[in-house]
């Protein structure tokens, strides 16, 4: 083992404090014990260096500090690596574990009292282990661990109190054996035991902090630590039954196709209902046009008009068409907040019942074929509620081609709902084969697009491994925290983005950018598209709002097909402005400016391409080949992304030729 | 599907043929099957399928198979979704 130094990087908390830290895998109750340990006080706070966000609250003197759902700490990917950072700074670590799920929570269990933290574990969830046919043993578990073990349901508050009553009984537990003797030579090199755990473990970021070399022995220790825990589950749980419960038959049927498929439909159904009807129509109209527009509005103008007249450059930056305190606040508050929680609901709510990774074990094959893997379906589905929110969930996603893709896609295809809301207005009035043309192209670019990313972009595809957790009821209160804590993440997010594209659009407008844009674009809207000049306005609104654009539409004198190009070409147009500006602040300045100008180009293309095949079916326009440009459409679909996967597989086959062998 | 050798591929009722002895993929194992995982490929996910309880030498239960989908194997409670490409590299012997 070279030298190494010692490094510390700290989060900062006071000094004397105690730094209290919650761990646990994913969905096992953490914030439960967070907000009772806290109470209101919460700070929410960015890492340095990364995007996440983690909470912080106080208790007494000492701080509590949240961290990821993870099931063990390493370089795997970044709530991983915020986790074990966190954890390796704390004092002490209360570690919820789920009491029907133990095989899987005591890795983590295992490997954080391996660093050598006083540990606490609330063994969260007792309830469901009599529903599981389970019996676990609290207090042989606590012998085996070596730390105190306290049987809780957090969602009933049974055994809070007591978790934090003996807090600070914690205390080092039994580490995996052999380890001590592995960890001696490196415990005078580096700074805490923790850290010489991870270096042992291989960990890359730890070890070129202190200046070591990685050690090669992860795979031993986890399997020594695996063993380990198989032995604890033995001696603390005995299985009373097989608990071949309705849950576990609902799962399996949520997996299976035949019976999954339609499953998820009706969910798709009953989310459209709630949210594209409910919501999006009674909810959005109340706080929108009533609350927002009808009073909110009229108020802050008047207002502000005391101080500075309302036809003067600050007045309109302020108040105007598109003003920080009018449109901002309208759209941000009245039309996105209620969708996006209408959304965040949902996903909570499929999150903590389990049905989420049967979704995307499901669907699974068919997001290969554009580069994703299962997961990717998450953001796909929240981008129709709104883009700029599902372009901050693609974090969530493994690996960074995998996020490149989604968030194209996202950009390119996916219309956000308040598009979608003036699109769906404006395909009613036409026939049955007009609205197959719009949905095929809109799908066929998807196709296209994500088949020639992942055939092009450098790196393999990310494969599906993912625990699939036993079924169960939501809990309500759960899910309507994880929503309210979500929504207000994208509020304070997308906030200031939304105001800076406010900004900058009512520059544009009060310097003649906007005109000038207008009159650039009408030779292409005109020539190419074969729409009326007057297009080129909505276009260059869809740059701000994409439903802007698309309402902008309903303005103009349009036959059928005219109604399609335009609809096609505004789906496929930029981004809204605020999404773009998460592009630019997620992504490298490059790479949102490519997907920017991709937008342009793939959008008037495609468009174009509609219309003018449309004339060459039917030179006279009084009935438009509508049919025929549908069928060229699928074709050239199928033959693009034929030949994409063809290049991808051959040079696969080139490229590693002894896979499975 | 390329470049991997040709396999037992036939399936259904009607088939009568055995499948080959010897080691085989997980992608091969049918529903309900029992077998032993022999061999992960990757490093990576050694490490994250032990974290699952999923290792060599352990035997697991094909639970389900999603057509040219993923396959969900099982060891005790714990059950996982493994991707058809990477379930096509693991290497189990049949039991």
């Amino acid at each position: 083992m070279p030298a190494c130094h010692k490094a510390h990087p700290q989060p900062n908390t006071p000094s004397g404090a105690r730094r209290i830290v919650l761990a646990g895998n994913p969905n096992t109750g953490k914030s439960v014990f967070f907000n009772y340990l806290t109470g209101m006080y919460v700070d929410v706070s960015n890492y340095p260096g990364t995007t996440l966000e983690i909470y912080s609250g106080r208790l007494g003197s000492d701080a509590v500090i949240d961290t990821p759902g993870v099931y063990g700490i390493s370089s795997f990917n970044e709530e991983e690596r915020l986790a074990r950072d966190i954890i390796l700074t704390a004092d002490l670590v209360l570690n919820v574990v789920s009491a029907a799920h133990l095989e899987r929570d005591l890795f983590l269990t295992q490997q954080i009292i391996d660093t050598g933290v006083p540990v606490i574990v609330a063994l969260n969830m007792m309830d469901e282990t009599k529903r599981a046919g389970l019996e676990v043993d609290g207090e042989r578990l606590s012998e085996l661990l070596g730390v105190p073990v306290i049987p809780t349901v957090a969602v009933k508050k049974e055994g809070l109190d007591r978790v934090k009553a003996e807090l600070f009984t914690a205390r080092p537990g039994n580490a995996t054996p052999g380890l001590e003797e592995e960890l001696a030579p490196l415990l005078p090199l580096v700074d805490t035991r923790g850290e010489a755990l991870l270096v042992l473990e291989g960990d890359p970021v730890v070890a070129a902090r202190h200046g070591c070399a990685p050690g090669t022995r992860q795979e031993e220790i986890y399997r020594r630590r695996r063993e380990r825990v198989n032995e604890i589950y033995r001696q603390a749980v005995r299985e009373t039954s097989r608990g071949a419960g309705f849950g576990t038959l609902l799962g399996r049927w949520m997996l299976k196709p035949a019976t999954g498929i339609p499953m998820l439909l009706v969910t798709l159904w009953v989310m459209y209902k709630v949210i594209g009807v409910l919501i999006a129509g009674t909810v959005v109209e109340f706080t929108e046009e009533t609350v927002m527009r009808g009073i909110y509005e009229p108020a802050i103008r008047n207002f502000v008009e005391l101080f500075i007249s309302r036809s003067s450059v600050p007045g309109a930056i302020l108040t105007g068409e598109f003003g920080l305190l009018t449109m901002t606040v309208t759209y941000l508050l009245g039309l996105l907040m209620p969708l996006v929680a209408g959304f965040y609901f949902f996903l909570s709510l499929f999150e903590d019942s389990g049905y989420l990774p049967r979704i995307a074990a499901l669907v699974d094959r068919l997001l290969n074929a554009v580069g994703l893997n299962g997961r990717g379906i998450i953001p796909l589905i929240l981008g129709f509620g709104c883009v700029t929110m599902a372009t901050i969930t693609t974090r969530l996603l493994s690996s960074d081609r995998e996020r490149i893709i989604a968030i194209f896609l996202l950009g390119l295809t996916i219309p956000c709902s308040a598009q979608l809301g003036v699109i769906a207005g404006m395909l009613a009035g036409l026939g049955g084969q007009y609205v197959a043309l719009y949905a095929l192209v809109i799908f066929g670019v998807l196709v296209m697009a994500g088949t020639l990313l992942s055939t092009f972009l450098p790196g393999e595809p990310v494969d599906l491994l993912i625990d699939l957790p036993p079924l169960r009821v939501p809990r309500l209160d759960n899910v309507l925290k994880k929503t309210g804590i979500k929504s207000y993440h994208f509020l304070k997010e997308a906030a200031p983005l939304f105001a800076l594209g406010a900004l900058l659009i009512s520059i544009f407008q009060l310097t003649g950018v906007l005109e000038f844009l207008q009159n650039l674009l009408a030779p292409v809207t005109v020539g190419w598209l074969r729409l009326p000049r007057e297009t080129a306005t909505a276009l260059i609104m869809g740059i701000v709002r994409r439903d802007f654009g698309a309402a902008g539409l309903t303005a103009l004198d349009l036959n059928p097909l005219q109604t399609i190009v335009a609809l096609i070409t505004i789906t496929l147009f930029v981004p809204c402005i605020a999404s773009i500006l998460v592009i630019f602040k997620e992504r490298s300045k490059g790479e949102a400016a490519l997907i920017w100008g991709g937008s342009w180009v793939i959008a008037f293309l495609m468009g174009g391409l509609v219309a003018q095949l449309a004339r060459l079916f039917n030179p006279f326009g009084a009935n438009p080949g509508v049919a025929p440009v549908t069928l060229i459409f699928a074709v050239l679909t199928l033959v693009v992304a034929g030949l994409a996967l063809f290049l991808r597989r051959s040079r696969q086959t080139t490229n590693n030729p002894g896979i499975g062998g | 599907m390329f470049g991997l050798p040709k396999r037992h591929r036939c399936r259904g009722w009607r088939c009568t043929e055995q499948p080959p002895p010897g080691p085989m993929t997980l992608a091969e194992v049918k529903r309900g099957q029992r077998c032993r995982i022999i061999n992960i490929p990757s490093e990576k996910i050694r490490a994250q399928a032990l974290r699952f309880g999923i290792a060599e030498g352990e035997i697991v239960t094909c639970r389900e198979k999603i057509p040219a989908g993923p396959v969900v194997i099982a060891r005790n409670r714990q059950e996982i979704a493994v991707g058809r490409r990477l379930a096509r590299q693991i290497q189990v012997q049949q039991i």
